[in-house]
């Protein structure tokens, strides 16, 4: 065969293997494994557009800001499965449309919304289902670790002269204890959960079969 | 080559782009082509192609809606059944080919060790591992598994071992066996020993020297987990032998030199301090002290201990009739190093408690209360009553949750008590008023959610229909025989709940039971694994798994005691594959362990009994007590051909019998449970008779039949040769050649047993019942003919609420001879003395006493006997009537006895007799003999001494009436020689049995 027919032969193959390779487009693919449930390629996509919407920054879907969005998918999941356990009755459909309706506001009417979310290729239930587990983790969290937590009064008083006070005459403004309690209060439980939440999830990852399938979002693994 | 090297980057790039564009993309509806096609590579896929249909939501025809592919890869993941799943598309004529590309997952197959001696032994090993039958397969848990096994090895002194897996995969079953190779290398020996303080001593309170003595861990000794656990323990006895309860000690290091293969050890020594007990107001033994005060136990002195101590010694004293006993425990530090534990015991006053009385029951009658009780009134086997604060309250609680469970929701019982009851000083008395209040009735049931299966399957099994009472006792009865239902239906996840309205009348109410019934799952198949010299067929028809059928829990476990029944694997595992997976059929997974197919034991005894004596002295016919050592030898092959019989071979050596025995046993024969097939040979030289020694050689054919739980019934075929010695045959001379000809007896014979005791080795109450018929018939090869029936009739009965035990037994035994066999062979008849019948031979006739028979004679020496030596010859019918009231002495594993037994063998059943004087023979004005058809009578007492395999027995029988009888004093050649002299002798009244297990 003469050179050029082995190049012609070539070619056509080449761009047969193109022709193939373009129009065999994956959809979808498991990247992780939590418990007995999976976690989709397009799940941890969703996840990065979604906190892209929340946070008014475009989405950023390299290898690294997937392999983050994806350590955030799986923590959902676990708190999902523990809720389950403990059959936790989540937020209903109208709590979730009132966030819905507050997002809106906050974008600038529905009309502009509705173009975020075209630019986001982002469908209006998928963030109505986002907020929706948002606040069955915040009504879960609240359940499993605020439910008696009641900071002494000698830590507020504590932490209101020697933070909030301090911080107040910085802005030459002043307000008395009893005005600040509320506030302080909710600041000292936060602290408080901050450290029980991340002890439970590391407990609660430990004795869950977590598998990261996809090697690219291995990076940042905990 | 430039161009093509360009194409290539520019195909990547694009395929890049396209899928992560993709993965958050919305779909332009307008633009979507339908799905023509779902594919799943590869084409050989776990599920079903309907299971697929139905779990995967993307449809042909519709369009590409990237919400229900990723759906679809849940759903599939969720059945367990796929580690991998990737879902393409693919442009094709017409629209978009949908390809689903999948990995299958794997399950844990059969776990084996192999390699190792122990300690750690295999079993360890594998359950260490923590890979469990049925579960996903992944690297990282055997990796686990791996470390777990090195971990435990190390802790039995194998430091160098190395640990390798290899798999096997079953693809059609998506299962993986395990197989884990363990290269032991040499077991460390222990070396040196460091000591270190705990707490405020720094300093060790001994010299290593000293702990190597104590623990025995020399140095080159082999270190096991075991051995080093031993040492602690040896440790921490000298410390308490030192009145150091809480001591510490433990290895709290260890260094292993690997070039000297030994490991040095860390102790951790606190001896704690000096612990002393002391009790004052009574006396306990040593013994006494260490059950009841848990300080011994615990090695801890803390306030709750203490209190738990003085709780149990006050109880203790209670139960000994102290019932207003008084226990303060006292705590005293003395100094940092010696803390003096004091009990001050007040035991009050001796008491009896000679009433518990309860009133105000009108709907329970008092049986029913007392038996839930504790609290007991003084009797036979409690001396003083059994009366506590805390036994009073349990009671209270007994009763009301009797009352409650039946309906009387507001029922109330006052227990009070009274000392010096009736003024009668140190007896007291103990009152329960009961105040039932109002009875709640069910007025109706509404069952809502039984789609499934129909309520009227299970509903007039319910405890709560209406009219009857209402509790939640009965409810939860409701609901664990409606889950139950469900569960034997394949409906894991059902739910049960109820509620309780109201109803229009006072007292009543209506229930609501609501069943979710869930999803129900079925059997894709069993997997049978873990078979190597099993034949499948004989597992396949244990198996109660039916594929298709729904998956019952019920099932499983009857598969598993089936298998288990068959009694050649040492382990049964039944367990579903991939449990957790979302399907809903499931593989059932069957896994045994075949038990070792042979073994051999050897095992040694003694009688010792009336059963000795010269064989050439005949002046005692009753034996002397003599000491008979043997040796037992017993060779085992189960599993014989992989189908489940049993060979066996079981011999026995002794001065008095030689016996060996072999049995071919073939249970579930023909394949049914109700059937069992056994197959023997004998060949047995036994003197377990005085007046002779015979030989008997045998085979056997039976079958049982398990007719219901109590009953089954034996059919059985016999055919034996038995011969005499005749230098052993110690009767009239005239008599010895034709009594001692060898006898071919062919016996068809069939038992029907019906045995309803609780406890066959130490009954309290039911009853067994048995009957015997037995034919020996020339037509089956049989020299002499006759007709044999042998009846047992045993009840046994509780004495109120006691321990008291009555029991009585009937037994007998009839023979009766036709044919002509034996008919002319001289007779020892003469008047007033009856022989047996000479028909049936020497070897064939009964013969009883001893302490499993008639206590009032030696073994075997009852009934008939030679008008010239006085040994034995047995007779042609017997019978024994025995009763026992069996009560518990002081002791908890200690009983008593007393007994009677009368009846005796007699010569013919026409001379069976309830005469209780034994008749003399007068030959010409002279004694002549004696006649033994009469009803000997004994009474006596025993000892009962509980163990697992039976209470050891001691009994001393005491006979009213025994026989005389004309016996011979001299030897056998002057018997036969005509010399030696006549005597008058008698069996002696008092006898002496000591046995295993209860007489009846």
């Amino acid at each position: 065969m003469r050179p050029a027919g082995l190049f012609s032969l070539l070619w056509v193959a080449l761009v047969g293997a193109a022709f193939s390779a373009a129009t065999a487009e994956v959809i979808d693919k498991t990247v992780a494994v939590v418990g007995a449930r999976s976690v989709t390629a397009s799940e941890v996509g969703q996840q990065v557009a979604l906190e892209a919407l929340s946070e008014g920054r475009p989405a950023d879907y390299s290898d690294r800001s997937r392999s983050d969005a994806l350590q955030r998918v799986i923590r959902q999941r676990l708190v999902m499965q523990e809720m389950a356990v403990a059959n936790f009755a989540g937020a209903g459909e109208q709590d979730a449309q009132i966030q819905l309706d507050r997002q809106k506001q906050l974008f600038g009417g529905a009309r502009r919304f509705r173009e975020s979310l075209e630019e986001y290729r982002l469908k209006e239930q998928e963030v109505v289902d986002f907020l929706r587990r948002q606040l069955d983790f915040e009504r879960f969290i609240d359940f499993r670790f605020k439910t008696g937590l009641v900071p002494p009064r000698a830590d507020v008083v504590a932490y209101f002269e020697e933070v909030y006070l301090p911080a107040l005459e910085r802005i030459n403004r002043s307000e008395t204890i009893e005005q600040a309690y509320p506030v302080i209060e909710q600041t000292l439980i936060e602290q408080r959960i901050n450290p029980m939440l991340e002890n439970w999830i590391r407990e609660v990852r430990a004795r869950t079969q977590v598998e990261i399938l996809d090697a690219a979002l291995k990076a940042t693994e905990q | 080559m430039r161009p093509i090297i360009l194409v290539l980057v520019r195909i990547l790039l694009l395929t890049v782009v396209v899928v992560a564009g993709a993965e958050a993309a919305p779909d332009a509806a307008a633009s979507r082509p339908p799905v023509v096609e779902v594919e799943f590579i590869p084409r050989s896929q776990p599920l079903s192609q309907d299971h697929l249909r139905t779990t995967v939501t993307v449809r042909e025809g519709e369009q590409l809606d990237r919400g229900a592919v990723r759906e679809s890869i849940h759903r599939l993941y969720a059945t367990g059944r796929y580690e991998y799943i990737e879902a393409r598309r693919e442009d094709v004529e017409g629209g978009i080919k949908l390809v689903f590309e999948t990995r299958p997952s794997w399950f844990v197959g059969l776990v084996t060790v192999e390699g190792v001696d122990a300690p750690p032994s295999a079993v360890r090993l594998a359950n260490v591992a923590r890979l469990s039958l049925g579960d996903r397969y992944l690297e990282e848990n055997v990796a686990f598994a791996k470390e777990q096994m090195r971990e435990l090895l190390r802790g039995d002194g194998l430091f160098l071992a190395r640990v390798e897996s290899e798999v096997q995969r079953d693809s059609e079953n998506q299962q993986q066996d395990i197989r884990f190779r363990i290269n032991t290398g040499s077991r460390a020996t222990v070396g040196r020993i460091f000591l270190t303080g705990r707490g405020e001593r720094a300093t060790p309170p001994m010299t290593p020297e000293l702990v190597r003595r104590i623990t025995k861990w020399g140095e080159g000794s082999s270190y096991t987990q075991k051995w080093i656990d031993r040492g602690l323990e040896r440790l921490r006895k000298h410390f308490q032998s030192n009145q150091h309860w809480q001591s510490v000690t433990r290895v709290s290091g260890r260094q292993f030199n690997a070039d000297a293969n030994q490991v040095d050890l860390v102790v951790d020594i606190e001896p704690g301090p000096l612990v002393r007990v002391e009790v004052e107001g009574a006396d306990f033994s040593r013994r006494q002290l260490r059950r009841y005060l848990p300080v011994y136990e615990e090695g801890v002195v803390d306030e709750d201990l203490l209190a738990e101590g003085a709780s149990n010694l006050r109880d203790f004293l209670q139960t000994r009739g102290y019932f207003s006993a008084q226990v303060l425990p006292q705590l005293q530090r003395q100094n940092e190093d010696e803390v003096v534990v004091t009990y001050q015991v007040d035991p009050g006053p001796r008491q009896e408690l000679v009433l518990v009385e309860v009133t105000g029951n009108r709907f329970f009658d008092l049986d029913t209360i007392r038996e839930r009780m504790l609290v007991r009134d003084q009797t036979v086997d409690v001396r003083r009553g059994r009366f506590s604060e805390s036994l009073v309250q349990r009671d209270r609680r007994a009763i009301e949750d009797l009352y409650r469970s039946n309906g009387f929701r507001n029922v109330r019982v006052a227990p009070s008590w009274e000392h010096d009851y009736r003024g009668r000083k140190n007896e007291m008395a103990v009152f329960f008023r009961i105040e039932e209040g109002g009875l709640t009735l069910v007025e109706g049931l509404a069952i809502e959610g039984a789609k499934a299966i129909s309520e009227g399957d299970y509903r007039y099994l319910l405890a709560s229909s209406p009219g009857q009472p209402f509790s939640e006792v009965s409810i939860a009865t409701d609901r664990d025989l409606i889950l139950a239902q469900y569960f034997d239906a394949g409906y894991h996840n059902a739910e049960f709940r109820w509620r309780a309205l109201p109803a229009d009348e006072p007292d009543r109410v209506k229930l609501d039971y609501e069943i979710i019934e869930g999803e129900s799952l079925f059997v894709r198949r069993p997997i049978v694994s873990g078979l190597n010299h099993t034949r499948p067929a004989l597992v396949q028809e244990q198996l109660r798994i039916v594929p298709g059928e729904p998956l019952s829990s019920n099932a499983m476990f009857e598969t598993q005691r089936r298998l288990y029944d068959l009694g050649i694997f040492s382990k049964v595992d039944v367990t579903l594959q991939n449990p957790d997976g979302d399907e809903p059929s499931k593989n059932v997974l069957v896994q045994v362990t075949e038990g070792r197919r042979w073994t051999a034991g050897i095992g040694g005894g003694a009688e010792f009994a009336r059963i000795g004596g010269n064989a050439a002295d005949l002046s005692r016919p009753v034996g002397s007590a003599t000491f008979s050592p043997r040796v037992t030898l017993e060779l085992t092959q189960l599993n014989v051909r992989g189908i489940g019989h049993t060979v066996s071979l079981r011999t026995r050596f002794s001065s008095l019998q030689q016996r060996a025995l072999l049995t071919y046993e073939a249970p579930r024969w023909t394949g049914s449970d109700k059937w069992h097939m056994t197959i023997s040979g004998l060949a047995d030289t036994s003197r377990n008779v005085r007046t002779f020694t015979g030989t008997r050689l045998e085979g056997a054919l039976q079958l049982r039949h398990r007719l219901s739980k109590p009953s089954k019934a034996l059919y059985r075929f016999t055919y034996r040769r038995t011969s005499i010695d005749q230098e052993t045959l110690q009767i009239s001379p005239p008599l010895i050649p034709l009594a001692s000809q060898p006898v071919r007896v062919g016996l068809l014979s069939s038992t029907y047993i019906q045995d309803r005791r609780d406890d066959p080795v130490d009954s309290t109450r039911g009853l067994f019942n048995s009957v015997d018929l037995s034919f020996a018939s020339g037509v089956w090869g049989s020299e002499p003919d006759f007709f044999r029936i042998l009846g047992q009739n045993s009840t046994y009965h509780r004495l109120g609420g006691s321990r008291v035990v009555f029991a009585r037994t009937l037994q007998m035994g009839l023979m009766m001879p036709a044919g002509t066999f034996g008919a002319n062979l001289p007779s020892a008849s003469f008047p007033g003395f009856t022989a047996p019948d000479p028909r049936i031979p020497l070897s064939e006739r009964f013969f009883s006493g001893g302490a499993n028979s008639h206590r009032g004679f030696p073994f075997n020496q009852a009934g008939p006997r030679d008008p010239t030596t006085g040994f034995p010859i047995g007779g042609g019918a017997q019978l024994l009537h025995s009763v026992e009231l069996r009560f518990p002495l002081r002791w908890e594993d200690v009983g008593g006895v007393l007994f009677h037994d009368a009846g005796n063998v007699y010569a013919r059943p026409e001379d069976i007799s309830f005469r209780h004087q034994q008749r003399e023979v007068v030959e010409d004005g002279e004694l002549g003999g004696y006649n033994f058809d009469y009803m000997v009578h004994a009474v006596g007492l025993g000892v009962r001494y509980r163990t697992p395999i039976g209470p050891i027995r001691l009994d001393v029988a005491y006979s009213i009436n025994p026989p005389r009888f004309i016996g011979f004093s001299g030897t056998r050649d002057e018997l036969l020689q005509g010399a030696g002299t006549v005597t008058n002798q008698r069996i002696s009244q008092f006898q002496f049995h000591f046995s295993l297990g209860q007489t009846f």
